[in-house]
């Protein structure tokens, strides 16, 4: 009995302490965070891409927006360096410190962001438009960012962990990966696209004839086709497979392998989810 | 594993402890003469049987009595127990000569305090009152218990208490872990990565994602907290512990913290929940001050690794009961090394720097609340400015002069 009434006796009491104690200890027990400054500075670049067929532009998480330039001879770049700092001023340093740097090897061309170690978390980069002249080879990469490119006639890749992909034009082809978002093509070239969580839409354009090899991981493909007279038919899906053309229909699950004339369209989409192939309506 | 290991770690700490601890049973009899027998007189009011034990819990007598009934039994001087159908045991001690008499208790179980001849038997010293039935958690004691009831934890919050017929307890553990953990995962996986992907967001989000952020470290760092005091319950049930008594005067410390705040990122998303688990190896060099190694901790980023240390001075200055508060003052350094992203071409791209140093001075208010003898579970408030860009996992990092709150949660072993 006498010890457990000396445990009572010597159990604590948060009132005994002083107030300046327990003022403190409420203060930080109610307080995780950290404070700062934001701090920003302009891009605007060109490089010319005279005797460049391909660019790659290989960039830090950021959005990009490509739209091919007809008559254009250069790369065009804008955009903002964004940044934190303890101080207003080192914020401010710190969305200087980065750098764009072009470098060249024969006809191939590339962009990169040059940042210091010590920065690298610190700053974001966030582009507006770029332009690049149309009939150029583009090839895009980046960690975080939705990707939108229009009128862009040569071949175009696009590699993004995580954003949504938008292309309109590649004629020369195109291949795309994302690890989450969904993609949204409309071309006349060969097309290889896949996505780990995210739903595809694909449609052919002109007289059709491109391959298309697309796959999801999560989620539904949507292919809009524009003929339909030399198919190689190969779908794959969990869910409902429904195909709709003036050759093939039917409506079914799991697989569906059809091979329509000579076969020199490969038709190949798989999807943990439904896939839908109809032909282009205003044909 | 690891929690496992947490388990066993707790259970052998914990045996140290026990084994170092000093004798509670003191006996103020002379040394027996072996060779003159004494009389143990055994009454019961009631029907009962009756075993007597010496002290290696060997059986030296076993009979039965009748209700009414007096039994006279010869034994060497010595010490014993003496159970019988009711009530606890009996210690008794029997001197040179001496004679001792012991009415059994009757049910229900009313323990009678032993009678002596104070003609021919010394005063009963204090070992010779009844043992009180000792109960761990809402069950008897077992050896098993101390190691099965904490590892049971370990590997399925509140199963422990089960072990240790507790229930209620168990199960309120066990909810109450599924729901921390429960509204740490919807937090984790409901946040879609393209949030922060579209163009043009200008972190605009940061509010959300800030509660997004406090919501998910408040989560997770009360269910740390709750996963390892269930361990440790389950240890101090099993092992009958109501009251710890807290190793003032211990030599070393280990902790394991996740100092945790929630900041400000340059893009989007525009704020994170930044936390930085690390190991702290702490010596008492004189009562209520520490000092040590700590903030021992390894991040990799995107393209970085970051290896840091620091060292501590820390002063107790409230330590009643079961707990402690303290100060500390303290640096963190952290050396970064980094690898720049290769370009083509023959021409090189400016020169920058791969590698970088910070240091983090700090200050910190220490709460400790013990659970057992040497185990604490630790909650920290932090107060620090760091001179140099400080890494955390990923592609998280805070600048220079940023004066940062964190909150830190973890448990402490002493030795």
């Amino acid at each position: 009995m006498r010890t457990r009434a000396n445990s009572r006796a010597s159990r604590p009491r948060l009132s005994s302490l002083p107030a300046v104690t327990t003022a403190v200890l409420a203060a930080g027990l109610s307080l995780a965070c950290a404070l700062g400054f934001r701090g920003a500075t302009e891009v605007d670049a060109e490089y010319s891409l005279d005797e460049i067929d391909a660019v790659r532009i290989n960039l830090p998480d950021t959005p990009m927006s490509v739209l091919g330039d007809p008559v254009g001879v250069s790369l065009e770049v804008e955009g903002v360096w964004y940044s934190v700092g303890g101080s207003s001023r080192a914020a401010a340093d710190h969305s200087a410190t980065p750098s764009l740097f072009f470098a060249r090897e024969g006809r191939f061309g590339e962009l990169s962001a040059v940042i210091p170690t010590a920065s690298r978390d610190l700053v974001d980069l966030e582009l507006g438009e770029l332009r690049v002249p149309s009939d150029r080879d583009l090839e895009l990469r980046t960690g975080l960012g939705d990707i939108d490119i229009s009128q862009v006639e040569g071949n175009i890749s696009v590699d993004v962990e995580a954003g949504r992909v938008t292309i309109f034009g590649g004629a020369d082809g195109i291949a795309v990966r994302t690890g989450v978002g969904d993609i949204e093509i409309e071309t006349t070239g060969n097309t290889t696209a896949s996505t780990g969580r995210g739903d595809v839409v694909v449609s052919q354009l002109g007289a059709g004839g491109n391959d298309l090899l697309i796959s999801t991981s999560y989620g539904s493909i949507d292919a809009v086709l524009r003929s339909d007279s030399n198919l190689d038919l190969n779908l794959l899906a969990s869910g409902d497979i429904r195909v709709q053309t003036r050759t093939i229909s039917t409506v079914t699950t799991g697989s569906f392998v059809r091979q329509v004339g000579n076969g020199s369209v490969t038709v190949e989409l798989r999807a943990r989810g439904d896939i839908n192939v109809r032909l282009d309506e205003s044909l | 594993m690891l929690l496992a290991s947490l388990a066993a770690l707790l259970c052998i700490a914990e045996a140290v402890a026990e084994a170092s601890a000093p004798a509670t049973a003191v006996s103020s009899n002379p040394a027996p003469n072996p060779a003159s027998d004494s009389n143990l007189l055994l009454h019961s009011g009631s029907d009962t049987s009756v075993t007597v034990r010496d002290k290696d819990g060997r059986i030296a007598a076993s009979l039965i009595l009748s209700a009414g009934q007096t039994a006279p039994l010869t034994l060497p001087p010595g010490d014993y127990s003496v159970s019988g159908d009711y009530g606890s045991p009996f210690a008794v001690t029997l001197a040179d000569q001496g004679e001792v008499r012991l009415d059994m208790p009757n049910p229900p179980p009313v323990p009678t305090p032993m009678t002596t001849s104070p003609a021919r038997a010394p005063a009963p010293p204090a070992s010779e009152a009844p043992v009180k039935p000792r109960t761990c958690g809402g069950g008897p004691c077992r050896k098993w218990k101390r190691i099965a009831a904490p590892l049971m934890s370990a590997a399925l919050p509140g199963s422990g208490q089960i072990v240790n017929n507790e229930p209620g307890k168990g199960i309120g553990m066990f909810l109450g872990a599924l729901a921390l953990g429960g509204g740490a995962a919807a937090l984790h996986y409901t946040r879609d990565p393209l949030d922060a992907s579209s163009p043009g967001l200008g972190s605009t989000t940061f509010g959300s994602e800030a509660v997004n952020g406090a919501g998910f470290g408040m989560l997770t760092g009360g269910l740390a907290m709750l996963y390892a005091a269930q361990i440790m319950d389950a240890y101090a049930s099993a092992a009958g512990k109501e009251t710890p008594s807290p190793e003032k005067d211990h030599r070393v410390g280990f902790q394991l913290t996740r100092m945790a705040t929630v900041g400000f990122r340059a893009g989007d998303p525009a704020a994170a929940f930044y936390a930085d688990w690390n190991l702290n190896f702490m010596v008492q060099v004189r009562r209520r001050l520490s000092v040590g190694l700590t903030d021992i901790g390894l991040k990799y980023g995107v393209g970085r690794t970051t290896f840091q240390t620091g060292a501590r001075i820390h002063y107790r200055f409230y330590d009643r009961g079961r707990l402690w508060i303290g100060a500390g003052l303290g640096t963190i350094l952290q050396g970064t090394v980094g690898r720049q992203r290769q370009t083509i071409g023959e021409v090189a791209p400016p020169e920058v720097r791969s590698n970088a140093f910070a240091a983090i001075p700090y200050g910190q208010l220490d709460l400790r609340l013990f659970l057992l003898d040497r185990w604490s579970l630790d909650l920290i408030p932090r107060i620090s400015v760091p001179l140099g860009t400080r890494f955390y996992r990923d592609d998280l990092a805070l600048p220079t002069h940023s004066v940062t709150f964190e909150l830190g949660t973890g448990v402490g072993v002493y030795f």
